[in-house]
């Protein structure tokens, strides 16, 4: 995971979107064992208060399952596939808005995509 | 309750008004920096709370106590500059502060020496710069404390010394302390930080959580700090 923060936004908003950002893409595998949030607050260089506020919001969002003594972990296949989804929605809806800006339509960026490497 | 109280804290030597009647509190679980230029009162507070100076005026408490020697027991502070006598070993200091300090966890710093290779059996004068400020920071954060007062930790450290020593801060983290960290090197400590305190001139300019500056004006601290303190 990159831990480098944008200054524009609150600092355990992008832990958390760093934490979707690995499940969705697989670094972070459903079942996986977080450590401790000192340690993984260490880990990224932050405060543990905001590496607490961080995961307490994906637990909420289900992507984080609180087992009490045995720890963190990593939610199951369905809450990863579900957060693969919502990416891939919020990155196809970012280049509809960026190629409209550019004069493109629908039609023309799904040409685009098929010609596309 | 909280960690510290201070209202209306002043400090003068001789004309100097160091500090002009300051007032915040810091409560348990939180990271603050104590951040402001040059000459903007951030080691006299250090040194009024750690017990080292006496106050003009107003009321600073820690742990419900006026600064002294129970204090001196709940206070872990970290000076600007380098306290350790040169000639001494490194196993001998670990000695002192364990004799100095009930808190103090002597096998858990010999092992964070250890783990970074330190020579217990050198004496301080051997060790470069950056390796007698790790040794110093070990020994501070080793004590199990209510109150770590951090004067300037990352001064003058290359770039990895200074993430051993914030890593270490973090590691270090309890929730039934405070930890208050004073720099100038905003940009480099940031992320660590709850909440900061800038202090001007002897006085309190803004205190906020770091949260509410980059949620409400949409920028980190250092930017903000640059605007506030524009020469």
């Amino acid at each position: 995971m990159d831990w480098s923060f944008r200054p524009d936004r609150p600092i355990y908003i992008q832990i958390a979107e760093g934490f979707r950002t690995s499940v969705a893409t697989g670094e972070l595998q459903p079942g996986d064992k977080l450590k401790s949030t000192k340690e993984l607050a260490a880990w990224a260089g932050v405060s543990p208060n905001a590496m607490e506020r961080a995961l307490g919001e994906l637990q909420s969002e289900g992507l984080i399952e609180d087992r009490g003594p045995e720890g963190r972990f990593v939610a199951g296949q369905g809450a990863a596939e579900d957060i693969r989804w919502a990416m891939a929605a919020q990155e196809v809806d970012g280049l509809v808005k960026r190629m409209g800006a550019l004069g493109f339509g629908k039609a023309e960026i799904i040409r685009l995509v098929e010609e596309a490497e | 309750m909280a960690i510290l109280e201070c209202k209306d804290l002043k400090k003068r030597y001789g004309p100097t008004e160091a500090l002009r009647g300051v007032s915040f509190n810091l409560e348990p679980g939180r990271i603050t920096g104590l951040l402001g230029p040059n000459g903007s009162g951030k080691t006299t507070f250090i040194k009024l709370t750690a017990g080292l100076l006496v106050q003009t005026s107003g009321m600073l408490k820690v742990c419900g106590m006026e600064p002294g020697r129970k204090t001196k027991a709940l206070v872990s502070y970290l000076p600007e500059r380098l306290d350790l006598p040169l000639w001494m070993k490194v196993e001998a200091v670990l000695d002192y502060f364990r004799s100095f300090y009930k808190d103090f966890d002597r096998d858990r710093a010999a092992d964070m020496l250890e783990g970074l290779g330190v020579p217990l059996d050198k004496p301080i004068r051997a060790l470069s710069k950056g390796t007698r400020e790790k040794v110093r920071l070990i020994c501070c954060m080793c004590r199990k404390a209510k109150l770590y007062l951090l004067d300037e930790p990352v001064g003058g450290v290359d770039p990895a010394t200074r993430d051993f020593i914030l890593r270490t801060i973090i590691a270090n983290f309890d929730p039934e302390a405070a930890v208050l960290i004073s720099t100038h090197l905003i940009g480099d400590v940031e992320k660590v930080l709850d909440d900061v305190i800038f202090l001007d001139k002897g006085l309190v300019k803004l205190q906020s959580s770091v949260d509410a500056i980059r949620q409400e004006r949409g920028c980190d601290v250092d930017t903000l700090f640059r605007e506030v303190f524009r020469c």
